[in-house]
C-alpha cells in the first residue's frame, strides 16, 4: 500500500559544506515501524524532517507510496507527525487539538466529533477532551499528540523522539503501547530516537546513522549479532560491546592471552592485514578462571544480572572491559580474576568494517591449541 | 556562635529590605505627586487653585464644564477629541495590519538578511524629529495635507511602525517553531496558521504593542502642532489652547490635562493584565 523510499536524499544546511544527511537510500515497507537511531548530529531528525517536508532536499528524492513528494508541501503529503515536545496548540482543548487537522481538511463537524471520540477512546483520553493541554500531565499530553496523529488516518506516521520527555517508567510503558498501537493500525511509521534501547525494542528494522551517513539498516537481532562496523557494534547494545584494539600482531592477543577463533574466522582474520580491533559482548565474557588476568574495578548488581567491570593490562595500558554475569557472583573490587571469552567475537579491520565473526576463546601463551 | 551570627544576618537583611521598600515608596510618591496635585487642582475653583497650596477644599466640576463647553481658542474639546480618536485608532489599525505580516516574515520565516531589515526599521528612529520637520512640512504642504487628519494618520503610522515590527517580531519569535510546523503538517494554510495558531498565541503581545502605539500616538505633540495648528488638531494641542495669558488658569488647565490623560490611562488600565503578560512573554515561556 504505502511505503516510504529515500533515494539518494541529501540535505546540506546553509553555511556548511558537510551534509546533515548524505545520499540516504532507505526503503520503509508498508506497515513497517522503522526506527532511525544515532547520536546527536547523526542526521536522524533531519532525515525525518525531510520526509515531513519541513526541510528541503538538496539532492535526491523522497517517495511516499508511488508518489515523488520531494517538492510537495507538508500538508499535501498525507503524513502526521508527533513532535518531541508534543507541539500541542495551547489555546485549543484536547478535542480541538485532535480535530484540528480534520477541520483544516474540511471534514464535516459531525464526522470530526465521531472520529475524535473514537480515537480518544483508544487512548483513554475521553475524560480530558474539554481540557487545555496545560492542565494535562506529561503522559497525557504525549497521548494527545499521538491521538492528533492517529485521528487523521494518514499514510505515514512520523515520530520525532516522542517519548524522550517522559520519565523512565512511563517511557517503558508507553513504548509498548506505541508498538501495540502501530501494529493494530498497520500504518507505516518512521520513528526517530537517540536511545538505542528504544530503537531495539520498537523497530521492525533499525537504521543506524552517523554523521549523516546510513551505517546499517537491519532487524534489531541482526544489528546486535552482526554489526557491519565498529560504530554500530559500539552503539548498539547496553552495556556496550567490549572493543579491544589488538594491533598488527598475529596471532591476535589480548593482554598475554592468545585469541583463538573457530572455523572460517581463523582464515579471515589471518588474511586481514593492518590494525585489527576485536569486539565481544559483555555476555560473552566470563569472569572467574581464565587465561587473561584482570582486576575487578566495580560490581553492579541489578538483581537479575550483574555487570562486572574489570581492567586488564593490554599493550602497556589498562583497558576496561565489562562482563555480564548471572547471579550469584562473588567478587569484590580489586580482586584478581581470570577472564575467558565464551561467545562470539567480532573482528574489525583497520577501516572499521567487520571482517568476520566466530566463536572464540582465550588461551595462555604456549598452551596447546584445542584444535 | 555561628547560629547567632546567622540570625543577625537574617535580621539585618529584613531591616535592609524594609528600608529599600520604604525608599521605593517614597520615590514613587514623589514621582506621582505632581499628577496627584494636577487631579486635585482640576476639582478646585480657580481661586482655590491659585492660592497657597490647599489640601482641603470643596470639590467642584465647574472647570470641567468650563473647558468642555467653551471653545477656549479655535479648537473645541469635542473636535479635538474626535480628531484624536480617529487619527489614533486608524493609524494603530494600519500599523498592526502592516506590522503583523512584517513580523511574521522576520520571525517565523526569516527572509534573507532579516537582521539588516530589522536594523533598517529601527534606524529610522535615529533621526531627531526636529531635523525631519521641515521636509515633512514641505511635503505635506505640496500634497495639500496641512491641517488634515490624514497627515497625522500617515505620520503616526510611520512613527509607530518600526516599534511595532520590533515588538511583534520578538513576540512571534517566542512561539515554538514546532507549533507552526505541526499546523503546517496538519494542513493549515498560511492564513490558517496565522489566524488559528500565531495570532491567538501572540494576542497578549499584540495587545501590548497596540497599546503602546495608542499611547505614543495619543500623546504626540510636536508634529501635530507644526502641521495641524488650525484644523485636524489633537488633544495635546487642545490642552495648550487652555493656557491663558489673561489671569488665573491653573484649575482649568488641570481639568483639560486630566481629560487628555483619561483615555490612555483607561486603555492602559483595561489592558494592564494582557500588557504585562505581553511584555513579560519572553520571561514566562
Amino acid at each position: 500500500m504505502t511505503g516510504v523510499r529515500y533515494v539518494e536524499a541529501t540535505r546540506t544546511y546553509e553555511g556548511t559544506d558537510i551534509p546533515a544527511v548524505d545520499t540516504l537510500n532507505l526503503d520503509v515497507g508498508d506497515g513497517e515501524l522503522l526506527v532511525l537511531v544515532g547520536p546527536s548530529g547523526s542526521g536522524k531528525s533531519t532525515a525525518l524532517r525531510m520526509l515531513a517536508g519541513l526541510e528541503p532536499l538538496d539532492g535526491g528524492a523522497i517517495h511516499i507510496g508511488e508518489r515523488d513528494v520531494s517538492n510537495v508541501r507538508p500538508r499535501d503529503r498525507d503524513i502526521a507527525m508527533v513532535f518531541q515536545n508534543y507541539a500541542l496548540y495551547p489555546q485549543l482543548s484536547v478535542a480541538e487539538n485532535m480535530g484540528f487537522a480534520l477541520k483544516q481538511h474540511g471534514v464535516p463537524k459531525e464526522e470530526r466529533t465521531t472520529r475524535v471520540r473514537e480515537t480518544a477512546k483508544i487512548l483513554d483520553l475521553e475524560p480530558f477532551l474539554d481540557r487545555k493541554p496545560k492542565h494535562l500531565s506529561g503522559g497525557q499530553r504525549q497521548r494527545v499528540a499521538m491521538g492528533r496523529a492517529i485521528v487523521r488516518q494518514p499514510a505515514v506516521y512520523l515520530m520525532d523522539e516522542p517519548l524522550s520527555n517522559l520519565d523512565a517508567k512511563l517511557r517503558v510503558q508507553t513504548r509498548a503501547e506505541v508498538v501495540e498501537l502501530q501494529r493494530r493500525l498497520g500504518v507505516t511509521t518512521v520513528y526517530v530516537t537517540h536511545d538505542q534501547v528504544e530503537a531495539m525494542t520498537m523497530g521492525h528494522r533499525v537504521a543506524v546513522l552517523k554523521g549523516g551517513v546510513l551505517q546499517q539498516c537491519d532487524a534489531p537481532r541482526t544489528l546486535y549479532h552482526e554489526p557491519i562496523n565498529l560504530f554500530v557494534a559500539g552503539f548498539i547494545g547496553s552495556p556496550a560491546m567490549n572493543l579491544v584494539e589488538v594491533g598488527e600482531d598475529r596471532p591476535l592477543r589480548i593482554g598475554e592471552a592468545e585469541l583463538e577463533l573457530d572455523g572460517a574466522g581463523v582464515a579471515a582474520a589471518g588474511d586481514a592485514g593492518g590494525n585489527i580491533t576485536v569486539g565481544f559482548r559483555p555476555e560473552a565474557l566470563r569472569v572467574g578462571d581464565g587465561p587473561l588476568s584482570a582486576r575487578i574495578r566495580t560490581v553492579e548488581d541489578l538483581g537479575s544480572e550483574m555487570f562486572v567491570h574489570v581492567a586488564v593490562d593490554h599493550r602497556g595500558d589498562s583497558v576496561p572491559l565489562i562482563a555480564k554475569m548471572a547471579p550469584p557472583f562473588h567478587g569484590e573490587p580489586d580482586d584478581h580474576v581470570g577472564l575467558q571469552i565464551v561467545g562470539t567475537t567480532h573482528v574489525f579491520g583497520e577501516d572499521g568494517s567487520r571482517i568476520t565473526s566466530s566463536r572464540a576463546s582465550l588461551r595462555s601463551p604456549g598452551a596447546v591449541s584445542r584444535s | 556562635m555561628s547560629a547567632e551570627a546567622g540570625t543577625a544576618t537574617v535580621g539585618e537583611r529584613v531591616w535592609v529590605n524594609r528600608a529599600l521598600g520604604g525608599l521605593a515608596w517614597l520615590v514613587g510618591l514623589i514621582v506621582f505627586f505632581p499628577v496627584f496635585w494636577m487631579v486635585l487642582n482640576s476639582f478646585k475653583t480657580e481661586a482655590d487653585a491659585n492660592t497657597s497650596p490647599k489640601l482641603f477644599f470643596t470639590p467642584t466640576l465647574d472647570e470641567y464644564r468650563h473647558v468642555t463647553e467653551s471653545a477656549g481658542g479655535l479648537l473645541s474639546f469635542s473636535e479635538a477629541f474626535t480628531n484624536s480618536m480617529v487619527i489614533v485608532l486608524v493609524s494603530v489599525l494600519i500599523v498592526l495590519a502592516l506590522a503583523i505580516p512584517a513580523a511574521y516574515a522576520l520571525a517565523v520565516r526569516p527572509v534573507h538578511k532579516w537582521r539588516d531589515v530589522l536594523f533598517f526599521f529601527i534606524s529610522t528612529k535615529f533621526l531627531p524629529v526636529v531635523a525631519a520637520i521641515l521636509p515633512v512640512w514641505i511635503l505635506a504642504r505640496n500634497f495639500n495635507l496641512l491641517n488634515t487628519r490624514l497627515v497625522l494618520i500617515i505620520l503616526y503610522t510611520a512613527i509607530n511602525l518600526p516599534l511595532a515590527v520590533w515588538m511583534l517580531r520578538s513576540f512571534f519569535a517566542e512561539i515554538p517553531k514546532e507549533l507552526i510546523e505541526a499546523a503546517e503538517i496538519d494542513g493549515a494554510s498560511l492564513r490558517g496558521q496565522l489566524t488559528s495558531i500565531i495570532l491567538p498565541m501572540a494576542a497578549p503581545g499584540i495587545a501590548a504593542t497596540a497599546l503602546l502605539c495608542v499611547i505614543f500616538a495619543w500623546n504626540e505633540f510636536f508634529y501635530a502642532v507644526q502641521l495641524n495648528p488650525v484644523d485636524g488638531s489633537t488633544m495635546p494641542i487642545w490642552v495648550t489652547t487652555n493656557v491663558s495669558t489673561r489671569g488665573d488658569f491653573l484649575a482649568k488647565l488641570s481639568a483639560a490635562s486630566v481629560l487628555a490623560c483619561i483615555p490612555v490611562v483607561l486603555a492602559g488600565w483595561l489592558a494592564q493584565k494582557r500588557m504585562i503578560r505581553g511584555l513579560a512573554m519572553g520571561a514566562i515561556k
